[in-house]
């Protein structure tokens, strides 16, 4: 693809295709670039794109690791924590290569909202690390705006055959915030409970799993999702205002959940990287992306909202 | 006050904070909390902020059919409701409660006992009483023979919070030889697994919880 990708630097790359050749040719050369230089190369894309590659790769996927982003990274905020960063980690010293697909067509608008956040944030979380990532995104079934966040998040693009610096890129930070648009209103039928002090915390959890229940989530799944609850009312009462509200409802596959309140979400990367060893802060939110299917934090003129959504059709 | 704190709502090794309006819901729950404590031959000891307060206890006492002398006392911690009150005392005890909120079925959230090999936790871990575990480990850490695990009983325990499960965490990495957890709910397994992927330090027994 470019020689310029093995230099010892992040490189963030988002590779508009327009035809699967274009996917399989242009995420090919890119792995045997990393396999050639001896490099851990991961393949995060969703379930068929998985098969795909390894065909292409024939024998050279046995060197390669692959996961399912549909179920590794369902929810787009998981990525950096649960999943690049896991792998970078585990292979210190070394410049790791990594094939991202968060973001696929039948993605909702509100997630390909926060897929738009996480390739912004990423800039940031592997700033100074020595990694590749290569981006897909296929320009012929993806909505407009979607591609023009590829075209702000990834200072570089490529099309198969030449790779150059995106003119629209710009600040991460800036980009995520931009993206933070605000969300749709919770409906009226929602059922609301209001968070008033830390022992409100004991019955929000019955009430969450008696809704979990009402939508038949399998208990461990009900479980995941009060402990995440649990974890965004514990900030509110901490860091938000000392008061919240969850709305609880449902929509189609869904089962949706919002915390307001009215503090300040200072710090855009909080549970996207893991805090400093030896910290006992900030690993609530880290935990919370690994618990449920979607999470979007947006910051409102007079305080901060977080939905987080749990599939029903699995 | 409308509420009747049962002596067997409490254990042995309960830690109630109970949050009040007024002067005299205080001093009502904390006659009825200490006749309960006299009717069934327990010693009851009242740490009182003035001499005045112990008199108006004592008065209440009385008029409950206490026989009240000199040197009796009686225990409970009382905090008036202001409200910033929970924030400031509340996640030090790990029964706190309103008078409102006491029925008959009610019982501490968390329940935290220790001998000297041993801690039991039972309840629910949260930010309500976030701060009752870490004195009780530091009181451990003195007592205990450094070179044997810390067992901990997590058997009775319904829910942590991630706070709770980073504390043991921590407490695993710096402890000696390390933790011994029983009946460790899977869920908090599966937490204790994601901030700490080897959970070095942490050797689990039994067989888990129910999730």
């Amino acid at each position: 693809m470019n020689a310029a990708l093995a230099a010892p630097v992040f490189h963030h790359i988002g590779l508009l295709h327009d035809t699967p050749d274009g996917y399989a040719h242009g995420c090919n050369a890119f792995i045997q670039e990393g396999l050639n230089a001896g490099a851990p190369v991961l393949v995060a894309v969703p379930g068929h794109d998985t098969d795909v590659i390894r065909d292409m790769l024939g024998s050279d996927a046995e060197h390669v690791q692959f996961a399912d982003m549909m179920i590794a990274g369902r929810n787009p905020a998981r990525v950096i924590p649960w999943l690049l960063l896991d792998f970078a980690d585990r292979n210190p010293g070394r410049r790791v290569w990594v094939v991202s697909q968060p973001v696929w067509p039948a993605r909702s608008q509100l997630e390909l909202t926060a897929c738009a956040r996480h390739d912004a944030l990423l800039n940031t979380a592997f700033a100074g690390r020595d990694a590749a990532i290569l981006c897909p995104y296929d320009t012929a079934r993806l909505p407009g705006h979607a591609i023009g966040a590829a075209h702000r998040t990834h200072p570089l693009l490529a099309d198969g055959t030449n790779t150059w610096d995106s003119p629209y890129y710009s600040d991460p930070i800036d980009a995520a915030r931009m993206f933070d648009s605000p969300l749709p209103d919770p409906p009226e039928s929602a059922h609301r409970y209001m968070i008033n002090r830390p022992e409100d915390l004991r019955w929000l959890r019955q009430a969450v799993a008696a809704q979990a229940q009402a939508v038949n989530l399998p208990p461990v799944r009900g479980k995941r999702l009060m402990v995440a609850i649990n974890e965004l009312a514990s900030n509110s009462l901490e860091h938000g205002g000392g008061r919240a509200v969850l709305s609880v409802w449902t929509e189609p596959g869904l089962l949706v959940c919002q915390i307001d309140d009215s503090g300040t979400f200072a710090n855009p990367m909080a549970g996207r990287t893991p805090p400093p060893p030896g910290s006992s802060r900030g690993h609530g939110l880290l935990i919370v992306h690994e618990l449920v299917d979607l999470v979007r934090i947006n910051q409102r003129l007079d305080g901060t909202s977080v939905r987080i959504h749990i599939n029903l059709d699995e | 006050v409308g509420w009747k704190l049962v002596n067997d709502l409490l254990k042995p090794g309960d830690h109630v904070c109970l949050l009040y309006d007024t002067m005299d819901d205080h001093l009502a729950a904390v006659a009825r909390y200490a006749t309960t404590g006299f009717g069934s031959d327990q010693q009851v000891v009242y740490f009182a902020d003035g001499a005045t307060s112990l008199e108006a206890v004592a008065r209440s006492l009385r008029h409950n059919g206490v026989a009240v002398a000199d040197g009796h006392a009686i225990g409970l911690c009382c905090y008036p409701y202001q409200g910033d009150t929970p924030r400031r005392v509340g996640t030090a005890h790990p029964g706190t409660v309103y008078a409102s909120m006491i029925d008959e079925s009610w019982t501490p959230q968390l329940r935290v006992s220790r001998d000297p090999a041993r801690l039991t936790i039972a309840g629910e871990m949260d930010l309500s009483n976030r701060d009752s575990l870490p004195p009780v480990l530091e009181r451990l850490r003195s007592v205990s023979d450094p070179h044997a695990p810390l067992r901990v009983d997590m058997s009775a325990v319904t829910f942590a919070d991630v706070a709770a499960s980073h504390l043991l965490v921590t407490t695993a990495q710096e402890w000696p030889a390390g933790l011994t957890i029983s009946g460790c709910p899977e869920l908090v397994i599966r937490t204790l697994r994601l901030l700490d992927e080897s959970a070095g330090g942490i050797t689990f027994t039994d067989d888990a919880a129910t999730p």
